[in-house]
């Protein structure tokens, strides 16, 4: 509807209403709805004379019957006219009717109606009613109604009009709870209430407490009452308690932050390890209450914060315009968090979701980037998928454990996941250790705080009285050196820590690469072999790859345009948790401003970026023999150039060449497995990840081929 | 020249010995070199190809090095494990161009914006904000170092910035190596690689944020060096965010990078590689040389066209031009095609007659092939480490190019004269 058209409708609407109530209130007879309702006086005086005609047609039929005993036939029997000056009569069995005429003397309305005498010959008596149609009530002498009321008819007006000014209230109160433009929106969508300006939640809650609605719409908005006592006392609370309680609700330690030029506060704010993006700290101002907008954006302008996040408190809503003009500016690192994301903050369940959304629409997506590309896993919100894996040692009595797998492949990430996962269990300690060289025990010795020469015994029972006497488990990462050393030594220190663990007392998880599994797998003379169960770590489950796709990028709020993406970037990444990772972050890097939605294009740029070819590389020196690692390479080389490999094709190539023994072969194409390298398909030896082929230039590879054939020989 | 600590303060501050205690002359030079890292005149001499008497005449100030054989004298700086500084003023003494001429400017603004964006890289590095940055030959390890620690101070505060320059002995002990470290970042009673650690452990525990600058990461023992590395690892991973590592070196680092599985800090540490100057840098370069009157957009696009961004040969260009205002013709090309330092670049790289072959069919490509974090092609790899190719933006991405027209000029030139030579 056009806008001329809705104002000449309210106008239309505007005069009908002011008809109505003003004919209601002044011309009773003019309204179309009590109009009906009301007598007429010059109606109510000729009916008068009509109630005579009556009264003498009664006496007479009355005499009749008194006399003759009979009812009579006829009207003309008593006597009596059948047609008078108001009513027509008719005789009916004991009952007198009596019709109004037609005449112009009375409104049309009451032409045709009747009434009724009825003669009870037991009692003898009469009884009058409304015939049919009736003549209303209002006309009818009072003996002659049915309610016997004895209200006037002006009592019954004012009733009347007492009633629609009632009801004209209410209609004005339900039109003040719809309508109003606070409290309106929240009762359509208590959601909303949520989404309300900072200051305005006084005034709401004043009016939400006079119509009793409060409680019902916290309930229904799904917020707390404590929430939202905080939240109206917020605004009044001093600076320091307003920066603690935001930053308690997204989990962060808050602190003074000083040598700040600015009116205000400045705070600084440390985020716990379970942040589900790379943020560990930022700043937050508060600006003075009644600094304008203007202002603060002319102090932010030339304002370094260094590479901290900087969180600007809108300190109202006016001064948010001239805020969210520079923070919009994602070159910069301000965060603009308006009254309304205040409101959110204090209200919501979850206040973090709040904060990243805020960021996530400020700032570029790759600062606050949700995904963990490299090093062991960190935080629990960035671990997907492993569940087997972690059972089998979590949801078991401990035992001693080998975890092998090539680098990047999400050792550290599963030991740091057991750790977390044990972190709370009654009966075992776990304790995470990162071997630099070989020297296993003035590690473990330094960590525990005793002489570096300390013998193992004395290390397992120093570190069970510092977790309470509980059984442990000693998680050892790069264990690769260790192993090597204490080969040379014919294993004396897993000898002791073989003792140990058969004690109960202490048991060990060690991940490594391929010493690990040259011991443990191939050596069958090794005390490896049965000192543990051997767990292998390779590609991600299909499943946890799609979430580790999709699940960090919602809580930024963003997502892939659709599933068959994420399963084209899962397919391309071989499964390898870190490439899925480093791949939705190149996604990330290359969206732009304002978008939310990563399309193809956008994959195909990550599957194209340096990132991911850095990612694989360092695959050719797998092995600490230099004969081993170029025979690697001369593999990785072969199914570069055919896109497959088999033994027998290998054997083939290898024999004018160099005398490589099958079993050296076979020993390289495990290793190559097990860096997820090379993966096999029956007979065949294919590239465990599909990008791995993109390292290659096609003109580049009989040459690289041939150098490392001729070197071989 | 490289800027360094300006005095020295300790034996622990192997830098600052230079300016302190050293003589000026070569000969006094090369033996106060020598005399600390116990090299004996045959060890230098085999390392670097002369006779034993030959180096004793240098020692002795009997003889200088011959023209020809300045790289002999580089390679001599590099077995005594000599810093930009020491290498510079070693060669400055026995009259030769510096090899790391760009990097050795005082502090000032060429890169100041790329240092900045650097810094803002590593912060953003969550959890392990650790960073490598690889420069290639003639770039110091890093360039700009002081600029960088200013910036890092003014970042991290004074006294949360660590300099770790691991010492340059090949025969050090574990306990002098971390003794040494130990009092580059100021830890007291620091004997072993524990000690070290416990000592930078305290300083983090305390909530403390730690930057922490190795320059020349890729320098000293192995052993050493690896326990070094898994040392930064345990602490970054322990005190997760806390410690941040910038950890400078060339192609050896890039080779522990994405050749050594067991640095396990490298594994998780991302890459920076040193970006060629832009416009800004060579005009804020070409001040530093010239009149700021003589430095125009057309000398800046000359001088981006000669040198390719290689900074010996814009330290040439520039010092050509101050000699021989205004650059004429061909002559800067072929003047900077017969360049000493890129001569000494190429050289080692085409002994065999196979790389000559391979060298020399890609001498007549402008595209060598597609740059790659890591270059699988040993021979191309050691083209780009000696600052000959570079990676470039292409059509399909980073492409591998020669430098600029004078490199390939030079490469042509050596291959025909070995051709002529008969070898």
């Amino acid at each position: 509807m056009s806008s001329v058209s809705r104002i000449w409708l309210r106008r239309g609407l505007l005069i009908v209403a002011t008809w109505f109530f003003g004919t209601a209130l002044l011309m009773p007879h003019w309204n179309p709805l009590i109009g009906g309702f009301l007598t007429r006086p010059s109606d109510m005086s000729w009916l008068a004379q009509g109630w005579n005609e009556l009264i003498v047609a009664r006496l007479h039929v009355d005499e009749y019957v008194l006399d003759r005993g009979e009812w009579p036939a006829l009207l003309q029997n008593v006597e009596v006219q059948p047609v008078g000056a108001v009513f027509e009569l008719s005789l009916q069995p004991y009952e007198i009717v009596g019709t109004v005429r037609a005449t112009p003397r009375l409104e049309r309305s009451l032409h045709g109606l009747r009434v009724v005498y009825r003669w009870d010959p037991a009692r003898r008596q009469w009884s009058c009613a409304g015939g049919d149609p009736p003549v209303p009530a209002r006309y009818l002498p009072l003996n002659c109604r049915a309610d016997q009321a004895f209200i006037s008819d002006t009592s019954r007006w004012l009733v009347t009009v007492l009633v629609l000014c009632l009801l004209v209230l209410l209609v004005a109160g339900v039109l003040l709870v719809w309508r109003h433009p606070l409290i309106a929106p929240i009762q359509r969508d208590p959601a909303r209430l949520r989404r309300m300006p900072l200051a305005q939640l006084p005034r709401i809650d004043t009016a939400l407490g006079w119509l009793y609605r409060r409680e019902a719409t916290l309930a229904a908005a799904g917020v707390e009452l404590a929430d939202w006592r905080e939240a109206l006392r917020y605004p009044r609370l001093p600076p320091d308690t307003r920066a603690a309680a935001l930053a308690l609700r997204v989990g962060a330690r808050c602190a003074a932050s000083g040598a700040w030029s600015l009116p205000g506060n400045v705070y600084e704010w440390i985020f716990s390890n379970e942040m589900p993006v790379s943020l560990e700290r930022c700043l937050v101002w508060l600006p003075g209450d009644e600094t304008d907008g203007a202002q603060l954006a002319r102090l932010l302008r030339p304002l370094q914060s260094g590479a901290d996040v900087m969180l600007v408190l809108a300190p109202s809503a006016a001064a948010e315009t001239a805020l969210r003009g520079i923070c919009a500016d994602r070159g910069n690192l301000f965060v603009c968090i308006a009254q309304e994301t205040q409101t959110a903050w204090l209200l919501a369940r979850d206040a973090l979701p709040v904060l990243l959304r805020a960021m996530a629409q400020q700032l570029r997506l790759a600062r606050i980037s949700p995904y963990q590309t490299r090093g062991g896993i960190a935080r629990a919100s960035s671990f997907f998928g492993r569940a087997s894996l972690l059972a089998r040692v979590v949801q078991r009595e401990p035992q001693n454990y080998l975890l092998i797998g090539g680098r990047q492949l999400g050792k550290t990430s599963l030991m740091k996941a057991i750790e977390r996962r044990l972190r709370e269990h009654p009966l075992i300690a776990c304790v995470y250790v990162v071997l630099r060289d070989h020297r296993l025990l003035p590690r473990l010795a330094a960590q525990s705080g005793l002489a570096l020469d300390s013998d193992l015994e004395t290390i397992v029972a120093e570190l069970k009285r510092q977790h309470a006497g509980k059984r442990l488990l000693l998680l050892i990462d790069e264990a690769d050196p260790f192993f090597r050393a204490d080969a040379a030594r014919d294993y004396a220190e897993l000898a002791a820590m073989r003792a140990l663990s058969e004690e109960g007392s202490c048991h060990f998880l060690l991940a490594g690469f391929w010493d690990l599994y040259a011991a443990a797998a191939l050596d069958y003379q090794s005390p490896l072999r049965n000192f543990g169960e051997v767990i292998s770590v390779g590609g991600l489950e299909p499943e946890a790859c799609r979430e580790l796709a999709s699940v960090p990028l919602a809580v930024l709020n963003l997502r892939f345009a659709e599933a068959a993406l994420v399963e084209r970037l899962v397919a391309h990444s071989g499964r390898r948790a870190n490439l899925v990772a480093i791949l939705c972050q190149e996604c990330l890097e290359g969206l732009d401003q304002g978008c939310n939605v990563i399309e193809a294009v956008d994959v195909d740029r990550a599957l194209a970026s340096q990132a991911v070819l850095d990612a694989l590389a360092g695959w050719g020196r797998l092995s600490h023999d230099e004969r081993a690692s170029r025979l690697d390479r001369i593999v990785v080389y072969r199914v570069a150039a055919q896109g497959h490999t088999t033994l027998a094709d290998m054997v083939n190539l290898l024999r004018s060449h160099a005398a490589i023994d099958v079993e050296t072969l076979r020993r390289s194409f495990s290793r190559l497995q097990l860096a997820y390298v090379l993966e096999r398909e029956g007979e065949q030896f294919r590239y465990a990840v599909p990008l791995f082929a993109r390292q290659f230039e096609p003109a580049e590879i009989p040459v690289l081929l041939a150098e490392e054939l001729r070197q071989l020989g | 020249m490289f800027d360094f600590p300006p005095a020295w303060r300790s034996v622990r501050d192997p830098e600052a010995f230079v300016d302190a205690l050293m003589p000026d002359d070569f000969a006094g030079l090369l033996t106060a070199f020598m005399r600390r890292i116990r090299a004996s005149a045959s060890g230098v001499a085999t390392e670097i190809g002369m006779s034993r008497e030959a180096v004793n005449n240098w020692r002795h100030g009997l003889s200088l090095p011959n023209r020809k054989h300045r790289h002999k004298l580089v390679d001599c700086a590099r077995y005594l494990r000599l810093s930009e500084a020491e290498t510079d003023r070693l060669l400055a003494s026995a009259g030769f161009e510096p090899e790391y001429p760009v990097g050795s400017q005082a502090p000032g603004q060429p890169y100041a914006d790329y240092i900045v964006g650097l810094f803002d890289r590593l912060q953003r590095l969550v959890p392990y904000p650790i960073l490598l940055l690889l420069s290639q030959a003639h770039w110091g390890q890093p360039p700009f170092r002081e600029t960088l620690l200013a910036t890092a101070r003014q970042r991290y505060g004074q006294d949360a910035v660590l300099h770790i320059r691991p010492p340059y002995s090949v025969g050090a002990e574990a306990r002098d190596y971390f003794s040494a470290i130990g009092g580059q970042c100021g830890f007291d009673g620091v004997d072993s690689d524990f000690a070290f650690e416990a000592a930078l452990e305290r300083r983090l525990a305390a909530g403390e944020r730690v930057f922490c600058l190795v320059s020349r990461f890729e320098q000293g023992e192995t052993h050493l060096r690896e326990a070094l590395a898994g040392i930064l690892r345990g602490l970054s991973e322990m005190y997760s965010g806390k410690l941040h590592l910038l950890l400078c070196g060339g192609e050896g680092l890039a080779e522990l990078k994405y050749q050594s599985g067991d640095l396990s800090l490298l594994n998780i540490a991302s890459v920076e590689h040193w970006p060629d100057p832009g416009p800004a840098e060579l005009r804020a370069l070409a001040c530093r040389e010239l009149p700021p009157t003589q430095v125009d957009t057309a000398l800046l696009s000359r001088l981006e066209l000669e040198c390719g961004g290689h900074p010996a040969l814009i330290d040439e260009a520039l010092r050509w031009h101050a000699a021989h205002t205004p650059w004429s013709g061909p002559q800067l090309g072929e003047c900077l095609a017969g360049s000493v330092r890129l001569w000494e670049s190429f050289v080692p790289l085409l002994g065999d007659a196979p790389a000559r072959t391979r060298v020399e069919g890609w001498l007549a490509q402008a595209v060598l092939g597609r740059a790659q974090p890591y270059l699988i092609d040993r021979m191309l790899r050691r083209l780009f480490w000696a600052n000959l190719v570079t990676a470039r933006p292409g059509a399909d991405g980073l492409q591998l190019e020669w430098r600029c027209e004078a490199v390939r000029r030079a490469g042509r030139q050596i291959i025909a004269a070995w051709s002529d030579a008969g070898a």
